[in-house]
């Protein structure tokens, strides 16, 4: 049963080093997205597990088994492509059957093969259709289908939903990860695709210039992310200066906002005056009536942009310390949702527990949240 | 389009009409000769059979070296590429004659490789053959190295086209490299397989330069036109050009209309699937598929290309200094090249004069193709019928050029329309029917390359009318096209023999008075020329290279 | 000024018919979205309202005067093309100072008014460096100076924001329609993405198979989809077949299956009539005691933005999704969930039924 261990990976091309020593361990079973702006390294990192590329330094194991200098073709693994790369001139069935065929299995194997995986990822009705007859969701159906048809149960995935409609996205994840769960597979799938990430795997392996800066459950990734740049990058977040003006009890802090405003947040392991950020999502915003004054953590503000998403409203809010905010407000969250517009002077709060609070970054906020290090 | 059809269209075919209206007197040299009967006939049917296995073997050759080439150039990273490709494509610049004096040099004369090897002679004779073929094997060799860029350039294309992520996806699905190639390249490659060998084919069923420097006693059917024509047999030179062209005609239309179809993609029938082979096949490709061998392929090949191409050019270079003041052998200083250039036979001037001939010709020929190309390859991108426009393009580019000169002649020569006796002018007007294709063909692979079409619709919405985005977006766009055709065009024009001896009259161009020396046996003089002629070949090519660099 | 009428476009390539009788009207400064699926004919549309493409039968009208016979150059609007087209070989100062280079300004004023557009994109600093030498979000604000330079009131957008990544899309789009608002622009954008469909447009027009089926605000196109295939694709939906049972003025009930029967309060449904229910998966409560109580088993769960995204596979066979901010579902465990009548939608059947509608959403034909 495939279990995948990376021992510090190391790539280079020419003078840029793609990958910076990169230890990773997926468990047998386990489906793991990882995630990265472009340029990350990610891509290469899966390519190099697959066996398309060589790492320059490291090792990889599969199964325990050193596969550092194995053509791609000895692996067994099952690689999905963002260009779905169909072979032009073959139709779907065969396609699918060609990862058989090359192993020089019998002709009836490799039907019964291709016959059974094509029937479980219900793309047998297009057997005979060739690539450029098919719709991209269903193209890439079959392209899974052909990956797993080589008897692989390590399903490697580069974007594989990446050129496809929005709306057919959104479907095919779950239709993947279902499909993966129900076969026992272990998958790692590449993606810069925040939704896609948190919606599909058990752990997300988060990707910067070629380092990990962060492996955890996607859950984890969203309530405890370890710094400012997993916390902004796992969805946005609305970053707030302040100071520790002092420490409460119950882990608790009081942190004064630039603008005077006083907030209490959780915040362990900082001194009264230590310059700190807190992160916010904007969904963790609420916005409030004048009648809720009374609460606490209230900043004051003005709507300067109201937009309608469907399952949420979306308003930019400026506060009174000129900073800006998003704030998200779902619709199934309350019954009632009074529509703010645009100009309306607004109460913003936030629940202590949803904040998240880091040291101010030494190199500055901006340089901090940069997809380059 | 009028000017189209006169420059270059009409002397395409005009040979055609000289067996018609001359019909009377192809038959008397041909079919019903009083003195010799139909020996002419035969003589032609002997010359043909003899052309087609030789060329049909080169192209056999070709492939075998030519795709693992193509491969190693599409796909590979490896320093010293760029170096390759120049290597593999010289052939297709350097003009032939020099090219074939070199070759003859290397292999059938102590200067070359056998002298290298300390033989004391060389290590072919030039009548020699492959036994049991009757293909002088030294003929073999020189239409291999000028037909194998054409093998090589529309391979590599059509793999540098095709997405790599296919070959990706079949290792990752278990195949070996050499599996992968059977099964997943070469069906997509197939049309592109076809389209390298016809050129290459048409190519050497029409070489002329370099053939009649290499050929000893034997003559191929493109030699016979030119042969003939200066034996004043009119009747059966035209004849048995317009054979070689209605061949070319044959393989080519057919060949282009299919393959230039959106399909793009031949499916190689199941063969392997019904008869149980595939095992076979299979083992043994995963056996052959060992890095180190595939690499000694590599190797191997590269090692061909340096003694095709490369060992010539440098024995053509070594021997001019050996021979410089005298012959190395025998101490003669009428052997040397001092003598034989600025001594009694005094070819310098002559030298000169061709040299003088041949630039300006080239150059001429050039400037009005780059004018004639620029609205076709419009016209062939915008309307439906320019894929017909571009197939017959593309006859002059393989129609044996002594045929397409001997064309030419009797189109606008004495015979016809009298309007031009040969010499430069008719030179000029030979040399316009091919540089135009060369040139257009270049162009359009810049159009189709970029997004030219976007860029202009682009351009219209901006407010843009249709001179200005012609004028401010395409012509800019494609000026690298342009350029790169013109040079191309320049250096064809420069080496062209086979059509240029026909037309030539009493200009001589410098490619041409080569053959004439190594035919009288001034063989100093010959080298020298040949040196001469191939670096300025060369140095044309690196400025361009230079110059294209810095983009 | 920039209003746009278009009046039963109809253009067939081949066999494919890429636009049926398409009738839309915008307004002056209005920021119009066409969205539909890949193939629906939205590029067509705005090549032939460009000019690039002519339409097989139907007018357009700019500013109320109709320009079928005009040449694009004449027609007053500016495209913007899907993957940039920006000149190669010209700077992205000249490629902006283009269109006022052809009107004829001076090479100095064209270049002072190019240089205060690329300001406007924040891209000044780059006025001299060539396309390729940019990032694809940067290649994106010089393509759309370049468009705004133009200098005409109404701008044609064919998915401007396709080629940009995730993160930075969700944040540039908010920036591209104040841009519009703010220049005063006629903008007619076209996209496959309703998240970038919802968040610039004033009024989306959702194109099918070359047909415009619905067009209207977002809020009217989100709470009242007319049909099964515009509900399903501008969110995610739960869609179920079922047979009317019950209707009257204000409650029809339909029997979905395995004992199941929901109520909705939306009419016009006969009794015995096929129909397809639609819920929204935040519709759904978990374990409460409202009307139309649904069983099932949790299936598998997976967390997003702050909230868990449950399957449940319901005792009746089908399978619905619900999103919930609760965080004690197991996998495996049973489940009851309700849903208000108010919530649950009701859509004509369909030849061929859910199947047909799914496969329409994909871009299967």
């Amino acid at each position: 049963m495939p279990e995948v261990k990376l021992v510090n990976i190391v790539k280079r091309f020419g003078n840029i080093t793609a990958l910076r020593g990169i230890n990773l361990t997926v468990e047998n079973g386990e489906y793991v997205c990882i995630l990265g702006p472009s340029g990350c390294g990610k891509t290469t990192l899966l390519r190099i597990i697959a066996g398309l590329l060589k790492p320059d330094e490291g090792q990889v194991y599969i199964d325990g088994e050193d596969v550092t200098h194995k053509p791609p073709e000895y692996r067994g693994v099952g690689f999905v492509f963002q260009s779905i790369a169909l072979f032009p001139h073959m139709n779907s069935w065969e396609n699918v059957l060609y990862g058989p065929t090359v192993k020089g299995l019998d002709k009836s194997i490799s039907h019964r093969i291709a016959r059974e995986i094509m029937r479980t990822l219900k793309t047998i009705d297009y057997s005979g259709l060739y690539p450029g007859e098919l719709s991209g969701g269903i193209a890439q159906m079959i392209a899974i289908a052909r990956a797993l048809a080589t008897g692989a149960k390590l399903l490697l995935l580069d974007e594989p939903l990446g050129a496809l409609d929005p709306r057919i996205r959104v479907d095919l994840r779950y239709e993947l990860r279902r499909i993966v769960k129900g076969l026992g597979l272990t998958a790692i799938h590449v993606t810069h695709n925040q939704e896609e990430a948190l919606t599909i795997a058990d752990r997300i392996v988060v990707m910067r210039s070629g380092m990990v800066e962060a492996y955890d459950t996607p859950e984890n990734l969203y309530w405890h992310p370890k710094n400012l740049f997993v916390a902004d990058f796992i969805g946005k977040v609305n970053v707030l200066e302040g100071f520790i003006k002092k420490a409460l009890t119950g882990g608790k802090a009081l942190v004064e906002l630039t603008g005077g405003i006083s907030i209490e947040v959780y915040a362990k392991g900082f001194s009264e005056g230590d310059k700190v950020v807190v992160a916010v999502r904007p969904e963790n915003f609420e916005i409030l009536d004048r009648s809720e004054a009374d609460k606490p953590n209230l900043l004051r503000g003005v709507v300067t942009r109201a937009r309608f998403m469907g399952d949420y409203y979306r308003y930019d809010v400026t506060l009174e310390s000129g900073e800006r905010v998003t704030v998200n407000t779902p619709l199934y969250r309350s019954e009632k949702i009074q529509v703010r517009k645009k100009g309306e002077p607004v109460l913003v709060r936030f629940d202590p527990e949803k904040a998240l609070v880091y040291a101010y970054p030494k190199r500055g906020i901006e340089r901090e949240l940069s997809i380059e290090v | 389009m009028v000017a189209l059809a006169v420059l270059v269209l009409l002397p395409t075919v005009f040979l055609a009409s000289f067996p018609i209206v001359y019909f009377d007197e192809v038959r008397y040299e041909v079919f019903e000769n009083p003195l010799v009967g139909d020996e002419n006939l035969r003589m032609i049917i002997s010359v043909l059979l003899f052309s087609f296995k030789l060329s049909i073997s080169a192209v056999i050759i070709d492939l075998v070296l030519g795709i693992p080439l193509a491969f190693l150039l599409a796909r590979g990273r490896f320093p010293g590429k760029t170096l390759l490709e120049t290597l593999v494509t010289l052939p297709l610049v350097i003009p032939t004659s020099g090219f074939g004096f070199a070759s003859l040099l290397t292999w059938t004369t102590v200067s070359g490789i056998g002298g290298w090897l300390g033989l004391g002679r060389g290590i072919l004779e030039t009548s020699a053959t492959i036994p049991g073929t009757g293909i002088p094997i030294l003929m073999l060799i020189v239409h291999v190295s000028l037909t194998l860029p054409y093998v090589v350039r529309t391979l590599q294309a059509k793999l540098v086209e095709l997405n790599p992520v296919y070959e990706d996806a079949s290792r990752t699905l278990g195949a070996t490299s050499l599996t992968t190639f059977r099964k997943i390249l070469l069906p997509q490659i197939l049309p592109a397989v076809f389209s390298g060998s016809v050129l290459a084919f048409a190519r050497s069923l029409g070489e002329t330069g370099a053939t009649m420097v290499v050929s000893g006693v034997r003559i191929t059917a493109a030699i016979a036109v030119v042969r003939w024509e200066f034996e004043f047999k009119l009747g059966a030179a035209a004849f048995l050009g317009l054979i070689l062209v209605l061949i070319t005609w044959l393989i080519i239309l057919p060949v282009e209309l299919l393959l230039t179809g959106k399909q793009g993609i031949i499916k190689p029938p199941p063969l392997i699937y019904k008869t149980g082979l595939e095992k076979v096949f299979l083992k043994l490709e995963s056996k052959l598929s060992k890095r180190g061998l595939r690499n000694l392929l590599y190797v191997v090949c590269i090692f061909a290309v340096a003694i095709l191409v490369v060992i010539p050019v440098i024995v053509v270079g070594e021997s001019v200094v050996a021979y410089w003041y005298a012959d190395p052998y025998t101490g003669k200083r009428e052997g040397g090249v001092v003598y034989q250039l600025l001594g009694p036979p005094n070819y310098l001037p002559a030298i000169l004069r061709a040299t003088a001939i041949s630039f300006t010709s080239a150059f001429v020929s050039t400037y009005i193709s780059v004018f004639l190309s620029i609205p076709l390859a419009y016209i062939i991108e915008r309307y439906r019928f320019g894929r017909v426009l571009r197939a017959i393009l593309k006859i002059p580019l393989v129609v044996p050029s002594s045929a397409l000169g001997l064309s030419t002649l009797l189109m606008w020569g004495p015979k016809f329309m009298g309007l031009i006796t040969p010499g430069i002018w008719l030179i000029i007007l030979t040399h316009i029917v091919f540089s135009v294709p060369v040139i257009v063909e270049t162009i359009i692979a810049v159009y189709e390359g970029s997004d030219i079409k976007l860029y202009e619709d682009a351009a219209r919405t901006l407010g843009a009318n249709p001179y200005y985005t012609a004028e401010k977006i395409s012509l800019p766009v494609l000026k690298e096209g342009i350029i790169t055709g013109a040079i191309l065009s320049f250096t064809h024009s420069l080496g062209e023999t086979g059509a240029t001896m026909i037309v030539m009259g009493s200009d001589i161009p410098i490619s041409a008075l080569v053959v004439n020396m190594v035919e009288s046996l001034a063989i100093p003089a010959a080298l020298f020329t040949s040196t001469y002629l191939i670096f300025i070949s060369m140095a044309l090519i690196f400025v361009f290279r230079l110059a294209t660099r810095r983009k | 000024m920039g209003s746009l009428r278009l009046v039963d476009i109809s253009k067939r390539f081949d066999r494919v018919e890429a636009l049926k009788d398409v009738d839309l009207e915008i307004y002056d400064g209005e920021y119009a979205v066409v969205l539909g699926p890949t193939g629906a004919g939205k590029t067509t549309l705005l090549r032939i309202i460009a000019g690039l493409l002519r339409q097989d039968n139907g007018e357009v009208y700019i500013n109320e005067v109709q320009v079928d016979d005009l040449p694009p150059e004449e027609r007053g609007v500016a495209l913007f093309f899907q993957n940039f087209a920006l000149f190669p070989h010209m700077t992205v100062l000249d490629n902006v100072a283009f269109s006022l280079r052809v009107k004829g300004l001076s090479l100095e004023e064209s270049e002072r008014k190019a240089m205060d557009i690329l300001r406007m994109v924040h891209l000044d600093h780059r006025a001299y460096s060539y396309p390729r030498e940019l990032s694809g979000g940067m290649q994106q604000r010089v393509a759309l100076a370049r468009t705004i330079a133009a200098g005409v009131d109404i701008l044609l957008l064919d998915e401007p924001l396709s080629q940009l990544d995730a993160k930075i899309k969700s944040e540039i789009q908010y920036e591209l329609r104040d841009l519009a608002k703010s220049l005063g622009l006629t903008v007619l954008h076209v996209t496959n993405d309703v998240e970038e469909a919802l968040a610039v447009a004033d009024r989306i027009a959702i194109l099918n198979k070359g047909e415009i089926v619905q067009v209207g605000t977002p809020v009217e196109i989100m709470e009242n989809p007319k049909t099964a295939f515009v509900a399903s694709f501008i969110a995610e939906m739960n869609l179920m077949e079922g047979v009317v049972e019950e209707s009257s003025e204000n409650r029809v009930v339909v029997d979905i299956g395995g004992g199941f029967k929901v109520e909705s309060s939306r009419n016009g449904f006969k009794k015995g009539e096929l129909v397809i229910v639609g819920v929204k998966p935040s519709s759904f409560k978990i374990g409460g005691d409202g009307k139309n109580g649904l069983t099932g088993k949790v299936e598998d769960w997976v967390f997003s933005f702050g909230f868990r995204r449950v399957t449940v596979q319901l005792d009746n066979g089908s399978r619905v999704s619900v999103k919930t901010e609760r965080k004690d579902i197991e996998r495996g465990s049973s489940i009851s969930l309700t849903v208000d009548p108010r919530d649950v939608y009701l859509f004509p059947y369909l030849k061929g039924g859910l199947r047909t509608v799914l496969a329409e959403v994909s871009g299967v034909f």
